[in-house]
Parts: C-alpha cells; sequence; structure tokens
C-alpha cells in the first residue's frame, strides 16, 4: 500500500478517525496495528525479519541503560549495529557483492556460478536500520534513555507515514513524542491534511507525469539523443524531487494529523549556492545521520591529519551515502562525485572567499546556485543510468541537437504532455518561492469566506484528479 | 580559572570560525555561529586541544550540547 494509492486514500481516513475516537492514553496501540498491518500488506514474510532487528536494538539498549560498565555498554551497541547491519548486508548488498566477486575472479582465470539470494526486500530496511542505529548510538552516548515499552518501540520503528521512505527520526524527536498525549487540533488536522494533498500532488501531477520522458531516456539511451536526452536529464532532477519531497510531505502531513512533529526532509534544495549547503537542505534526515554517526566519530578520531583527514572522511562518508542508496557502481560513484565536488569545495575555500569579494554579488549568488544545480544534474544521470557506459552515452548524445528537435513536437503524440511538464515545473518552482516567503503558504484561502473556501477545496480536487497521471509508480525512493 | 578559560576559548572561536564578534557563552551553540559547520567544528576540537594540551575522547565529544559543556569538560580536563 503506497501513499499514493487509492487504497491508502480509504486507509488514513479510517485509522485517523479510530485514532481521535478512542481514549488519549490507547491510540499509540491502533497506530501500532496500523503500522503493522500497513507492513505487511507489503510482505507479511519479512515481518519475523524486522521483528529481530526491533527486538534486538530494543533488548540491548535496554541492557546499555542498565550497565555502569563501559564494555558491557560497548558491546551492547556493537552487537545492535552488527545485528542489524548483517540483515542489511544479506538482503540488499549480498547479491551485488557475490556477483562483482565472480566477474572477478572470472578476469582473473577462476570461475564460478555464485548462489543468489531471491527473496526480494523487506520494505523500508535501509530507513529503519539506520534509525535503530542512531538509536542505539543516542541511548550509548546518553543522548536518550532506552524505551522500555516495547510497543512504543516497535511503533517507532514501523510508523507508517515513514516506513517506506523515511524521514529516519531521531530518537529525541519521535521517541520522545510517542510517549506524550496528543489531543485532536482542528488547526494541526486540516493544515496536516493540505500538506498530504500538496504532497500528493506533486507526486501523481507533477513526477509521475516527468516519468514519461525520464523513463524514456534512461530505459532507451539510443533512440532518446539530442534535446531528448537534454530535456529526460533536467526532467529528472524535477521528477525526484517532486517525487521525494512529495513523499515526505505526505509523511510530514500524515503524522501532523495525529499530532506527532516529524522532521523535514527537504528545504529547498535547489537554490543551494555550494554543495555544503545542498547536502543540508536535500534528504536532511540522512545526511544529518551520516554527519551525526559516522563523519562526526572519523574525523574526530582523524584529526591529528588536520585537512586530509577531513577529506578522507568526506570521501568515506559520501560514499557510502552513495552505497546506501543500493547494491550499483553507480550508487558509489554518484557518492564519490558528491565527496569529490565537497572536498574541492573544502580545499579551494579561500579561492572562493577571493572570488566572491571581486564579483558582484548577486552574479556570484546565482552563478553559484546555477553551477551547484548542475553537478547535481549531472551526478543525477549517474544516479540514474544502469551503467557508466550508459552515462557517457547520455552525455556524449548532449551535442546531437538537431534542429528538427526544437519546439513542442520533440515527442510526437505527446506535445500537450510535454507542454503540461513545463507548466508543472512552473507550478512547483512557484510554490516552492512562495514556501519560502511565508511558511502558511498552504493558508493562503483560511481568509476567505467558508463558501469561497470550499470552491477553492473544489477546485483543487477537480485540478488534482484531471491533471494525475494514474500509473503504478511507486515512489523512487520506496526501493531503498 | 574560569574566565580564563571563557577568554582563550573565545580567541580560538574568533579565529576557527573567522568571526571577531563571538563571545563565548554557556548556551552559544554551532547554530548560533554562522561558519561552525562540521568540518570547522574539528578544527575548533583539534585547537582546544592544541591550547590545553590535553585530548578529548569520542564519549565526551559526543555528549558536548553547548559551549557551556565544552568549558565544563575542560576544566575538568586541565585539574
Amino acid at each position: 500500500m503506497v501513499l499514493n494509492s487509492l487504497y491508502f486514500l480509504l486507509f488514513f481516513p479510517i485509522v485517523a478517525l479510530l485514532y481521535f475516537a478512542l481514549p488519549v492514553k490507547q491510540r499509540w496501540k491502533l497506530l501500532l496495528a496500523a503500522s503493522l498491518y500497513f507492513y505487511c500488506t507489503f510482505d507479511y514474510r519479512f515481518l519475523a525479519l524486522t521483528g529481530i532487528s526491533i527486538f534486538s536494538s530494543f533488548y540491548f539498549s535496554l541492557k546499555s541503560n542498565e550497565s555502569a560498565d563501559e564494555n558491557k555498554k560497548k558491546l551492547y551497541l556493537r552487537l545492535t549495529i552488527g545485528i542489524n547491519l548483517l540483515l542489511l548486508c544479506v538482503f540488499k548488498y549480498y547479491n551485488f557483492f557475490i556477483e562483482s566477486a565472480a566477474q572477478l575472479f572470472e578476469n582473473i582465470g577462476l570461475s564460478f556460478s555464485p548462489a543468489l539470494l531471491n527473496f526480494g526486500l523487506p520494505i523500508g530496511i535501509s530507513f529503519y536500520t539506520f534509525q535503530i542505529i542512531g538509536y542505539a548510538f543516542d541511548v550509548y552516548y546518553g543522548e536518550t534513555k532506552a524505551e522500555k515499552n516495547l510497543g512504543i518501540y516497535s511503533l517507532y520503528i514501523l510508523f507508517f507515514p515513514k516506513l517506506i521512505a523515511g524521514p529516519i527520526e531521531r530518537s529525541t524527536n519521535l521517541l520522545k513524542q510517542l510517549n506524550q498525549e496528543h489531543h485532536f487540533d482542528y488547526a494541526r488536522v486540516t493544515s496536516g491534511i493540505k500538506l498530504m494533498a500538496w504532497g500528493l500532488f506533486k507526486k501523481i501531477c507533477i513526477a509521475d507525469r516527468l516519468a514519461y520522458f525520464t523513463d524514456a531516456l534512461f530505459n532507451n539511451p539510443a533512440e532518446n539523443t539530442g534535446l531528448k536526452a537534454i530535456v529526460g536529464c533536467y526532467f529528472f532532477l524535477f521528477q525526484i524531487y517532486a517525487d521525494f519531497s512529495g513523499y515526505s510531505d505526505m509523511a510530514v502531513g500524515a503524522s501532523r494529523v495525529f499530532g506527532f512533529d516529524i522532521v523535514k526532509n527537504f528545504n529547498h534544495p535547489l537554490i543551494s549556492q555550494n554543495l555544503t549547503e545542498f547536502w543540508k537542505r536535500w534528504h536532511i534526515s540522512l545526511y544529518a545521520w551520516f554527519n551525526e554517526y559516522l563523519y562526526n566519530p572519523i574525523s574526530f578520531s582523524l584529526r591529528s591529519w588536520n585537512k586530509w583527514g577531513i577529506v578522507f572522511t568526506i570521501f568515506v562518508t559520501l560514499t557510502l551515502s552513495g552505497l546506501w542508496h543500493g547494491a550499483a557502481l553507480t550508487f558509489i560513484i554518484y557518492g564519490f562525485f558528491h565527496a569529490l565536488g565537497l572536498s574541492m569545495e573544502y580545499l579551494y575555500a579561500p579561492f572562493r572567499e577571493k572570488t566572491k569579494n571581486v564579483i558582484p554579488a548577486f552574479i556570484y549568488k546565482y552563478a553559484s546556485i546555477l553551477i551547484t544545480f548542475h553537478f547535481f544534474l549531472f551526478t543525477l544521470i549517474i544516479f540514474k543510468s544502469d551503467s557508466i557506459a550508459e552515462v557517457i552515452q547520455i552525455i556524449s548524445s548532449f551535442t546531437e541537437v538537431s534542429k528538427s528537435q526544437i519546439g513542442i513536437y520533440l515527442y510526437h503524440e505527446k506535445e500537450t504532455e510535454f507542454v503540461l511538464s513545463f507548466v508543472m515545473i512552473a507550478l512547483l518552482l512557484v510554490m516552492e518561492y512562495w514556501q519560502r516567503k511565508t511558511d502558511n503558504y498552504l493558508s493562503f484561502h483560511l481568509k476567505l469566506p467558508s463558501m469561497v473556501r470550499y470552491i477553492v477545496y473544489s477546485i483543487f480536487i477537480i485540478i488534482l484528479v484531471y491533471f494525475a497521471v494514474f500509473m503504478t509508480n511507486d515512489f523512487v525512493y520506496a526501493q531503498f | 580559572m574560569n574566565e580564563d578559560i571563557n577568554q582563550r576559548v573565545t580567541s580560538i572561536m574568533q579565529l576557527v570560525f573567522e568571526d571577531k564578534s563571538i563571545v563565548c557563552s554557556d548556551n552559544l551553540t554551532a547554530h548560533d555561529v554562522e561558519k561552525w559547520n562540521s568540518v570547522s567544528n574539528i578544527l575548533f576540537i583539534a585547537a582546544i586541544e592544541k591550547e590545553f594540551n590535553f585530548k578529548f575522547n569520542i564519549m565526551e565529544i559526543m555528549s558536548l550540547k553547548n559551549v557551556g559543556d565544552l568549558i565544563r569538560t575542560i576544566q575538568k580536563k586541565i585539574v
């Protein structure tokens, strides 16, 4: 049951109505039952596996909290990390590494047939594994006390609005809120529903519309050259942003309806002036996780290497963050390029500072935004492609623009969709601009008379249904 | 002694974070200082260690919430 399905549109209001009908102290039980049901709609066979992750981390964190012995605390932390990383590696990375090893051995004349696992992937495994490890660290460092209620802890891991694709919640935020009472708040509920509606619009009207063109390019780059390749790459950037930020808006909105504030995963990343800023604005919860639990400890232990310790840590962190997305060489290279970019940015900071002082401020600002935007666009081509050969094929075909390609007839029989795609991107950017100006960007209509407000809602629903692309497209990040 | 530690930490912060207006206070955090990020933080920690001639361990670093915590940790380490 994905968040953009009709099934979810039925499931969510039922859960919300039952939630507020129950006594406050019992509500978490309903959310846990709903989250377990939500999980099982993907593949109930993995429930035992996720149960091992939840129970082991719950138990070892409790033991860690009870123990005063530093060595024992370390042992419990290592056990939690070990069990959970092992499960993640077996299910997500085993096939990739065994196939890569087989290929390597074949190249040196030693061939063997690798035994592959064909189990599929537990839903949200990359997200909840990282959340569990973060929780174990927080307990170890004394940032949070170990949760004593297994039910509440399970809900913290499985909470359905964020189960599929995050955000990766810190225990200091969501777990704390799960132990508090939440009463019905009309303003919160309606603002949550509006955020969900806008997220759904971004997914089914913008991202899924752009997917038609990006799928055409990345499924068949040989036939989509020149302007089609260029347009396809730009469209993919807006597609993945609308898709993932749309999902995040739905997750934040759904949580808000129940009374919880979960972290925002995006903060206008497309206006970033450099990569350091970009990674504070794009997929915020994942990069905050890498920063807190990987970058900080490694760079701290390598501080005697001075700037080269920092550069080394950037490469380790970003390359692993690329691998987090999936078991493929392209994801590793995607991370590697970001590490390269960030390292250059760090090493050449004095040069950039000098440049900033000699160039007019507005030129420097917009040039920086354009450079950062296009660097990200370049890395996304790697991210989306199946191989480096495909990346080279797509980029080298940029020069094959012919006069016949210029105009709205670039995609025959899809002219309307093509034009609509530009309209949707423009709408996305206008909404982004509006959101930057005011936090109440989805509440502009509240001062209108109620009759007019209902007309506004009706028009939005009509637009949503009329312009939706009803395909069974999962959220891009749901596959991770 | 506390005043002396405050002054020395303030000087290091001004130098590492390139801001002469920074004044060390208990509630000051990375969010309040523009150039205090994950990269400059490591340089800051290394500079503190050099100035006071001791080494932090990872637990001490990870449990720091603000500059007040840092000052108290320094006090304990140099006693």
